[in-house]
């Protein structure tokens, strides 16, 4: 018989919770009195036990949803159960704005269990079913707060659309279907379709300004030439950008944030999107908590993550939440620099070009230095010239000084 | 091209049909000299001797006649003069039209035209207000047409005189004065070829006769939203163009249907379940109709506004789907 | 009677006999399960379809009733297509599409019987406009019982054939019932040709059992009819020996009255006829009887032995191409 895991009430002026992280996974076995998630009050962060002996069948509420007291956060019952009934969590969410300031889909009708659907487009549902899209993790955004086909697109552009290995990769660019005598017409559809409908929405919805510039890369070069001397793990100027821009992004709380709905995200995390082209397309896995983990975890995460999505193997989680993006096409050599479309809702993106051997005036002399192209876009609904600017000229002082990001 | 009235059409197409098949006549209630009572047929009479018959006023007769006529040979165009009328007439039509080919195992052919005018929104009433084409579209063996623009009711009342099936032509009241370019002489639209009345990307709009203008109208004051929508005329209902419906909702994903009759069991009712059973996956938001209330038909102006369907309405439930 | 020769008279015999046996084994396979559907039996009244039919061609049409067996027979139907749609076999008149009550044929000019009483009316009409438009010389011929007459079909068909002249013949099969009910409760009058006085047209009423009265009357309007002198209506009086449907005792009727119209069967009166005017010896007749008898077996057995129709084809021929 599945348990019910609700938001329980801690607290008395407590009448909404956020959920703050999950602590155990779908499938995971629990004990009752296990603690097996975090949710944050106005107050405190506390801890939810587990009611009941059994299996975590189902995780209702996502992290960062806020929810009212008494709406439902997971199921829990015996393995391969199949749960019904489950009462929806969103019902008792009043109707009060502040309540709805995450995401749209505290009609929480949207996020269903077993034996009650979720509300979804039929549309969106092929999408997903094509994507090996799991719906739980889609915010709804059309009425009602039902899923729909944006919703879906929207989320595997965030990511690989493939969670499990053995899945067929239908995501993948589609086979021509029509051979011509001068061309052969492939569908606009999959991944490609997604990628190219977030970045149309992106361009369509953010007034973007780019600024450019380029900076001496010596001292990253040589900081990077002593610590592959001793690493195991070889590290890559991408490797310790995304370390410097996630120590830039804390300390620029105006830049780590994202406009979702009606309301500006400021987030308290910093989790850097990595760009990563495979053949179907583009994926951004992204680089949790970037600014507290040191470079050689984040090299081998980078590597890790585009191993897998190259594979199509990446799980969805893996590419959600980014606060801001990191996109390097240096190694082309081609391209000093450009204009990246932010990767929505993130805020901002950094571009990086290629490195050229360039004569610069230093200290009145010409030296030779290795330059580096840079390329900020950002959306100036939410950030303005200046604190940009401010962003890009702590980037550069990290980059000339890049020990000063580690420590 | 010529410029000329939606009834003007009508009679030219029956017109340039009657000069091309002798066999074709015209009988109806004052469809003679007087020239119908809308004038659809006026000069027929006189253009056309012994070939424009006035009939006594006998619905049963005038539609009972004409699918003797056309099963001996002749193309009866015959004029009912409101389509509320057709209720005295239905045997002759559902029970003896649709079914003749049928039942005699396809050896008869009924090549006949019944014309008639539907709609409201002229405080005509109860008896003289309806769209009932949802009556002759729930019959195998009847094709039913509704245009709604000039050169389309020329073309498709070429092509009703010239099929050899019994066809209801359903004309609108409130489009017999719309005026409009009309390709002259010989003009056909095959029958079940929907048209595009106006190509857009985010929600199709599927309408026919008077509620193409509606939709129209709506889709205009739409676009100024930053909806963009499309709108798609059936032209004729038997046969369907699904084909050209399925297409639309597979660009914009979004269906409203549009039609002036009542709402239970109305033709928009059968689009909508054609679209779930052959498009569901096409689908990203609910199919909505947009229709006339429950009730009869209200003589009193603004009541019945209120029962029809009208641009605010359509935009309305477009609106609902985003 | 004068004009009636013997060679017609024979014709007739062979006909109305034709008929009876006709319906008389149809009878006989539906009471053993072996028809589908539902059958009305035309027994009693088979002067009436061959008096007016032996003045028609092919040319000519009928449009005829739910008891249609026996104006088809007379109008030249095959007996054996007949009995092959009896048994809904693709080799029928209708492939098994129609059955008993929408037999047509219309290269024989017969619009079919007709599931709905009184419907054939207007198209009788219809087709009458057809051959006056067409100046064809053709006729139409409208079959209907005496219920039918009550129908408005019947109203807007004679009113309309006589305003445009229309060279049809309303035929009245006065059986004196519509279905259960006898004519004297049905209408306040006794003859149905009464009515022909409000269209303006001629209306006679005759001895719907005496197979030359009726030839000679028909023969006579169809004339008109062809010289374009408009239609008629002919009532002639018969009597339905069967009830309303297969498997309907006819207890409504009153068996003493039943008793009398058997005696007037237009068979035996025309048997009798015949003998009487020495046109044919029981020898003779005994041997029509036989031979149509032995027509009417064929017809079962390749009725029987028909394919039924295809299910592939079961969507073909609602719509003309």
């Amino acid at each position: 018989m599945a348990v019910e895991i609700t938001m329980p009430k801690m607290g008395l002026s407590m009448v909404t919770g956020t959920i703050a992280k999950w602590l155990k996974n779908e499938g995971d076995a629990v004990t009752k009195g296990d603690i097996i998630l975090e949710v944050m009050t106005d107050k405190l962060t506390n801890t939810i036990d587990a009611p009941a002996d059994g299996v975590l069948l189902r995780i209702v509420a996502q992290e960062e949803e806020e929810l009212p007291i008494g709406a439902l956060l997971g199921i829990i019952g015996m393995e391969g159960e199949a749960v019904q009934g489950a009462k929806a969590a969103s019902k008792a969410v009043p109707a009060a704005e502040p309540v709805i300031s995450k995401t749209k889909q505290a009609d929480s009708g949207s996020h269903e269990v077993t034996g009650k659907r979720v509300k979804a487009s039929p549309l969106a549902r092929k999408l997903a079913k094509e994507n090996n899209v799991d719906f739980t993790h889609i915010t709804g955004t059309g009425p009602s707060g039902r899923i729909i086909r944006n919703d879906v697109l929207a989320y595997i552009a965030q990511g690989s659309s493939s969670q499990q290995a053995s899945t067929p990769k239908s995501s993948g660019s589609p086979a021509p279907i029509e051979e011509q005598e001068n061309f052969t017409l492939t569908p606009y559809a999959g991944m490609r379709k997604a990628v190219g409908d977030n970045m149309s929405h992106s361009w369509s919805v953010a007034p973007k300004v780019n600024y450019h510039v380029s900076t001496d890369l010596s001292a990253l070069l040589a900081l990077r030439k002593t610590i592959n001397e001793e690493a195991e793990v070889k590290i890559t100027i991408t490797d310790m950008l995304v370390k410097i821009v996630a120590v830039a992004l804390r300390m620029s709380p105006h830049i780590n944030i994202a406009l979702v709905d009606k309301n500006i995200r400021n987030y308290k995390e910093v989790h850097v999107g990595v760009a990563v082209a495979i053949s179907q397309g583009l994926v951004v896995p992204v680089v949790k908590h970037a600014d507290i983990k040191t470079i050689s975890q984040i090299s081998r995460e980078i590597k890790d993550l585009s191993l897998r999505a190259r594979d199509n193997q990446l799980g969805s989680h893996e590419m959600r939440g980014g606060t801001f993006t990191v996109t390097n096409i240096g190694a082309y050599q081609s391209v000093d620099w450009f204009t990246p479309i932010i990767n929505q809702p993130e805020a901002a993106i950094l571009g990086v070009g290629r490195t050229v051997d360039t004569p610069v005036v230093e200290n009145g002399e010409i030296v030779i230095k290795p330059m580096i192209g840079l390329s900020l876009s950002f959306d100036h609904r939410v950030i303005d010239g200046a604190p940009a600017a401010e962003f890009l000229g702590l980037l550069l002082k990290l980059i000339k000084k890049p020990y000063q990001a580690l420590i | 091209m010529k410029k000329m009235t939606y009834a003007e059409a009508i009679r030219d197409g029956m017109r340039v049909e009657m000069q091309r098949d002798a066999n074709v006549y015209i009988a109806g209630e004052d469809v003679g000299k007087f020239g119908g009572c809308f004038g659809v047929t006026a000069g027929l009479f006189d253009e056309f001797p012994g070939r424009v018959l006035d009939t006594p006023i006998s619905e049963t007769a005038i539609v009972g006649h004409a699918v003797g006529a056309a099963a001996a040979g002749l193309r009866p165009v015959v004029e009912i003069m409101f389509i509320d009328f057709m209720g005295v007439c239905m045997d002759e039509l559902f029970n003896q039209a649709a079914k003749m080919r049928y039942m005699f195992g396809g050896k008869a052919k009924v090549p006949m035209v019944v014309r008639t005018p539907c709609g409201g929104g002229m405080t005509a009433s109860a008896q003289h207000s309806q769209c009932i084409e949802a009556w002759f579209t729930h019959i195998p063996g009847i094709k039913t047409i509704m245009p709604s623009t000039p050169a389309d009711a020329k073309g498709l009342m070429a092509a009703a005189i010239r099929d050899d099936n019994p066809v209801m032509y359903i004309e609108h009241k409130q489009l017999l004065a719309m005026s409009g370019e009309v390709p002259e002489g010989e003009y056909v639209i095959p029958l079940g070829k929907a048209d595009i009345k106006r190509a857009g990307s985010d929600v199709t709009i599927v309408a026919w006769s008077w509620m193409v203008h509606k939709a129209l109208a709506a889709a205009e004051q739409l676009a100024k939203e930053g909806i963009n929508a499309e709108v798609v005329d059936l032209r004729t209902l038997v046969p369907l163009d699904k084909e050209c419906i399925l297409q639309s909702v597979a660009k914009t994903n979004r269906l409203v249907v549009v039609n002036e009759a009542v709402r239970t069991s109305g033709f928009a009712g059968e689009i909508a379940a054609i679209v779930v059973e052959e498009g569901f996956d096409l689908l990203d938001a609910p199919i909505v109709r947009v229709t006339a209330l429950d009730i009869p038909v209200p003589f009193n102006a603004k009541l019945e506004a209120v029962y029809l369907p009208n641009e605010t309405k359509i935009i309305a439930a477009v609106k609902s789907l985003f | 009677m004068s004009d009636v020769t013997k060679e017609q008279l024979l014709d007739f015999y062979k006909t109305m006999l034709t008929i009876r046996k006709f319906e008389d084994k149809a009878a006989e396979l539906f009471a053993a399960g072996r028809l589908p559907g539902f059958v009305h039996l035309y027994s009693g009244e088979e002067a009436v379809a061959t008096g007016v039919c032996a003045s028609l061609t092919n040319k000519d049409y009928i449009t005829s009733t739910h008891r249609g067996h026996g104006h088809l027979i007379a109008k030249g139907g095959q007996v054996d297509k007949m009995m092959a749609e009896l048994f809904a076999k693709v080799t029928g008149y209708c492939k098994g599409r129609g059955g008993s009550m929408h037999i047509a044929d219309v290269d024989l000019g017969i619009l079919g019987a007709n599931g709905i009483v009184g419907a054939g009316q207007p198209i009788a009409v219809g087709a009458a406009f057809a051959n006056q438009y067409l100046k064809n010389d053709a006729v139409s011929v409208c079959f209907f019982g005496d219920a039918a007459s009550n129908r408005g079909t019947f109203h807007e068909a004679l009113n309309l054939a006589s305003v445009w002249k229309l060279p049809v013949i309303f035929v009245c099969e006065n059986n004196r019932f519509g279905i259960s009910m006898n004519q004297k409760d049905h209408m306040n009058i006794v003859d149905v040709s009464q009515r022909a006085i409000s269209y303006g047209i001629p209306g006679v009423t005759i001895d719907g059992n005496d197979v030359a009265a009726v030839y000679e009357t028909a023969k006579d309007a169809i004339s008109r009819a062809r010289k374009g002198e408009g239609p008629s209506l002919i009532e002639c009086k018969t009597w339905r020996h069967y009830g309303h449907f297969q498997g309907d005792a006819g207890l409504y009727k009153d068996v003493q009255e039943q008793e009398e119209w058997l005696k007037k069967d237009p068979i035996l009166k025309l048997e009798e006829k015949l003998k009487v005017l020495n046109f044919a010896k029981d020898t003779e007749l005994k041997e029509i009887r036989q031979q149509i008898q032995g027509q009417i077996d064929a017809a079962v057995a390749f009725a029987e032995n028909s394919p039924e129709p295809s299910t592939e084809d079961v969507l073909a021929d609602v719509y003309a191409p």
